[in-house]
């Protein structure tokens, strides 16, 4: 049963689909995801009145707990945690609709009870027989979880309602994993059914993207090669492997990590044609053909056009810090990148020819993502005396912390001399707007609880980047002459072989 | 200085401005609209600048805050100004965000010190919210409102709301601003909560069956109660028969709409508003379910604010039969 378009008082009321109540089941309840995320971005969507009523959670994990002692867990780390701060009333009204349910993740009788215990929320009522899976547990439990579901008819939408599933990354770890699990989940949900959360989509910046190119008529002519000369992506972080990440990093390494979905996801955003219309497919039809459009990159051209890199010793806000093989729970002589920096093009007629370097790392000087679209120079006929090595015109795209925007152009110094500098306008939303933005978890799960896969994954999408990074993995880990990988300091902007990759062009990276 | 700032000659306000940038780098001017807080009915200025406050933490504004006490000509005196800074801190570690603010203190006999004095302290190409507290004068002349991008009015105090709202919606007969009522506005948390009661399609069959609906208001928010009825009305096309036979106003002390109840055979929901919460309740089907939402704004100022926040045509208060 769906929600009823009908209802004559929503006039005027909402611009945005409206979320439908349902059971949502989350699995991997006692996860920290769960406690620093999820229970907090339900709370604050219940404090801003957006949850619809009705809406049960019930929380999926082995660990012996009752619905009072899961809820006073959450309850503590909602404290913590909470965007919007804390209120006791908001709180034991949310609440009320949490629940939890024991069972392990490969056992069928925890399921059928799982079954048997969302059949009574249905039939209080309220629920309508909605039903949404959120898998947030380590990837190696995907598959039985989603057979477990098949085999308890969980899967199977019921009365009417709809039964949906949100799965968390990685979606693979390679291409061939990737179309295995995505298997698994469209022989358990259909793919209109399936959510794939990449955080970053539900950033407003990144929404924004879309904003900013379609919505002005300043940007749009200008959106390509012809004015274009390069775009940076970048995805900086200071952190390195503290509280034991190592032990996941070390298997996936920047390129899987990040690339593979963040940073794609947002090169997508940025080359893609204008949509015919705001529908989830329509939109995303629109960025998988962006990733269909990425020059493949054979051995050679990994060569060329990718470096990976290690950090050595060096210093994070001024306190020193170790190297990456010496980190915990890293392999002395591990061959995972903290560091990836790689040139590509997106060969089709609006970017023939525009290079698009996206480049990410851990213990880089400071935690910043940013896209920068470098505008061509103007001719150099009449004000001869340009900035020093700089670029007349930058627009920059601020994903995170400092969410907003900057243009950056080229003015004369007052005075009686043609002195010419570059300035900047800059627009900050924290500047702007006194209210924070919500969570991305905030929109994700508001959007799939309103049927809306706009800002989530789709398969083809997610093969088609893999096929992408499949191969620079491949010419790291299985060719027969693997390029170098070269190291940079902690605590430095990256190797020096990642400047060397722009300088072939004359480019050189954005200082961020 | 005054609560209100620094007293300026109105011919350098423009360089007392940037006086105070310069006086401070620490400090971000932000501003996203111009937002004219007016008032004829000899409200403070400090009430008025408080409002501007409250709003501007939200929605970064340069603010023109103007009382205008009519005299009789020969009365006559110089307009006095005063010039500040509202600031919050930023988010993300970013220091402090400031908006301007423009007191006024006038003494027009006519409206072209109004005019003049609100055209000249603009800040270029940003949208003008003009925010008109108290009944629409003379001064409410199409030379000055042809520059509005929002006109925010409140109908609730107005002895013919009907005649008021005909006025400031459609003046002469093309108007291009978009017109919010704070009266309205009030309404909107209420008109959330009472739509979600009936996104259930089981309730959405109760509510066609509607018997009886009561709104309980504040003595002084007659006109939110009247509008809340009419979008009733307009929802389950009730024609003005209908709808008073069904809907039942009563007047109690409390918040401006402190309760709806919807009676719809032996269902039953309840909305109500304690200032703190929205509890919604429903009875349907057998089944009962209550939850707590976010009350609504408790200030003028606020619901100005919160409104700004949405944005949008306000296409549906227009459509309500008023005026």
């Amino acid at each position: 049963m769906t929600i009823s378009s009908d209802n004559p008082l929503r006039e005027g009321l909402r611009s945005r689909q409206v979320a439908e109540a349902c059971s949502l089941v989350i699995f991997g309840a006692t996860g920290d995801l769960t406690h620093r995320k999820l229970v907090p971005a339900l709370y604050n969507l219940a404090a801003a009145g957006d949850l619809p009523p009705g809406l049960q959670v019930l929380g999926f994990a082995r660990r012996d707990k009752t619905d009072e002692s899961w809820r006073a867990e959450l309850e503590e780390s909602n404290r913590k945690n909470s965007r919007g701060g804390h209120d006791d009333a908001l709180w034991a009204s949310f609440a009320s609709g949490i629940g939890y349910h024991r069972g392990n993740f490969n056992e069928p009788e925890a399921y059928r009870a799982l079954a048997g215990r969302l059949d009574e929320i249905d039939a209080r009522g309220g629920t309508r027989h909605n039903r949404l899976f959120y898998l947030s547990t380590a990837p190696e439990f995907f598959p039985v979880v989603l057979e477990n579901l098949k085999a308890a008819g969980l899967n199977e939408p019921r009365g009417g309602g709809w039964s949906r599933v949100i799965v968390e990354k990685p979606f693979g770890v390679d291409l061939a994993t990737a179309q295995a699990l995505n298997g698994v989940v469209n022989e358990t949900f259909q793919e209109a059914d399936t959510y794939r959360i990449d955080h970053y989509l539900g950033k407003e910046t990144a929404q924004n993207i879309m904003v900013l190119r379609f919505a002005n008529a300043i940007f749009e002519p200008l959106w390509r090669a012809r004015f274009i000369d390069q775009v940076q992506i970048t995805c900086a972080e200071h952190l390195g492997m503290e509280g034991g990440r190592g032990a996941y990093y070390d298997t996936a390494g920047a390129t899987r990590d990040m690339v593979q979905n963040h940073l794609l996801q947002l090169l997508s955003l940025v080359a893609m044609e204008p949509p015919t219309d705001l529908s989830a497919d329509s939109v995303r039809d629109e960025k998988v053909k962006v990733l269909r459009s990425l020059r493949p990159l054979d051995s050679a051209a990994v060569g060329e056009n990718v470096v990976r890199a290690q950090y050595t010793a060096g210093a994070i806000d001024g306190v020193p810090v170790p190297g990456y093989r010496e980190e915990d729970r890293v392999a002395p002589d591990s061959q995972t990148e903290s560091y990836v920096a790689m040139r590509t093009f997106v060969d089709n007629w609006r970017w023939e020819g525009c290079p698009f370097y996206i480049r990410m790392g851990k213990r880089l000087p400071k935690k910043a993502t940013e896209i920068s679209l470098h505008l061509k120079q103007p001719p150099a006929v009449l004000f001869q005396k340009m900035p020093q090595g700089g670029e007349s015109n930058v627009l920059t795209i601020r994903i995170q912390p400092d969410e907003g925007m900057s243009v950056r152009m080229l003015s004369k110094l007052p005075g009686t001399n043609l002195q010419i500098e570059p300035v900047k306008m800059d627009f900050r939303y924290w500047s702007s707007f006194g209210k924070g933005s919500p969570e991305a978890y905030e929109r994700l799960l508001l959007d799939a609880l309103a049927g809306d896969a706009t800002l989530f994954a789709r398969r083809d999408e997610v093969e088609n980047a893999w096929k992408f990074i499949d191969a620079i993995e491949g010419a790291w880990h299985a060719g027969d002459r693997p390029p170098p990988m070269a190291e940079y300091p902690a605590g430095s902007w990256g190797p020096t072989e990642a400047d060397l990759l722009l300088a072939e062009r004359g480019h050189r990276w954005r200082r961020l | 200085m005054s609560q209100l700032g620094q007293e300026t000659p109105v011919g350098q306000i423009a360089s007392g401005l940037r006086a105070l940038w310069e006086a401070d780098h620490a400090k971000a001017r932000a501003a996203l609209m111009n937002l004219v807080i007016y008032a004829e009915d000899g409200t403070p200025l400090e009430e008025m600048a408080a409002d501007a406050q409250t709003i501007a933490a939200e929605q970064a504004c340069r603010a023109l805050v103007i009382r205008n006490e009519p005299c009789p000509a020969g009365d006559e005196r110089p307009p006095r100004a005063w010039i500040t800074a509202h600031c919050r801190l930023g988010g993300a570690g970013g220091g402090q965000i400031c908006c301007e603010q423009v007191a006024f203190d006038l003494c027009a006999h006519d409206n072209n010190q109004l005019r003049n004095i609100v055209f000249a302290h603009l800040d270029s190409d940003l949208p003008l919210v003009f925010w008109w507290r108290g009944e629409l004068s003379d001064n409410f002349e199409p030379r000055l409102y042809s520059r509005f991008d929002r006109l925010v009015i409140d109908s609730d105090p107005w002895p013919d709301p009907a005649a008021g709202i005909a006025r400031a919606a459609d003046p002469e007969g093309a108007a291009h601003y978009v017109l919010h009522d704070v009266a309205w506005s009030r309404t909107h948390a209420l008109r959330l909560a009472i739509a979600d009661c009936f996104d259930d399609p089981g309730a959405l069959g109760a509510l066609a069956a509607t018997e009886r609906i009561t709104i309980t208001h504040s003595p002084h928010h007659p006109g939110a109660a009247d509008l809340l009825a009419r979008w009733f009305a307009r929802g389950l096309r009730w024609d003005d028969l209908q709808a008073a036979s069904i809907i039942d106003r009563q007047a109690a002390p409390g918040t401006p709409v402190s309760r709806v109840e919807i009676a719809c055979g032996d269902d039953r929901f309840e909305v109500s508003d304690d200032g703190a919460t929205i509890a919604c309740a429903a009875s349907q089907a057998g089944r009962e379910t209550r939850r707590i939402l976010p009350a609504a704004p408790s200030s003028p100022a606020a619901t100005v604010g919160e409104l700004l926040a949405r944005g949008g045509r306000n296409e549906l208060y227009l459509k309500l039969g008023l005026g």
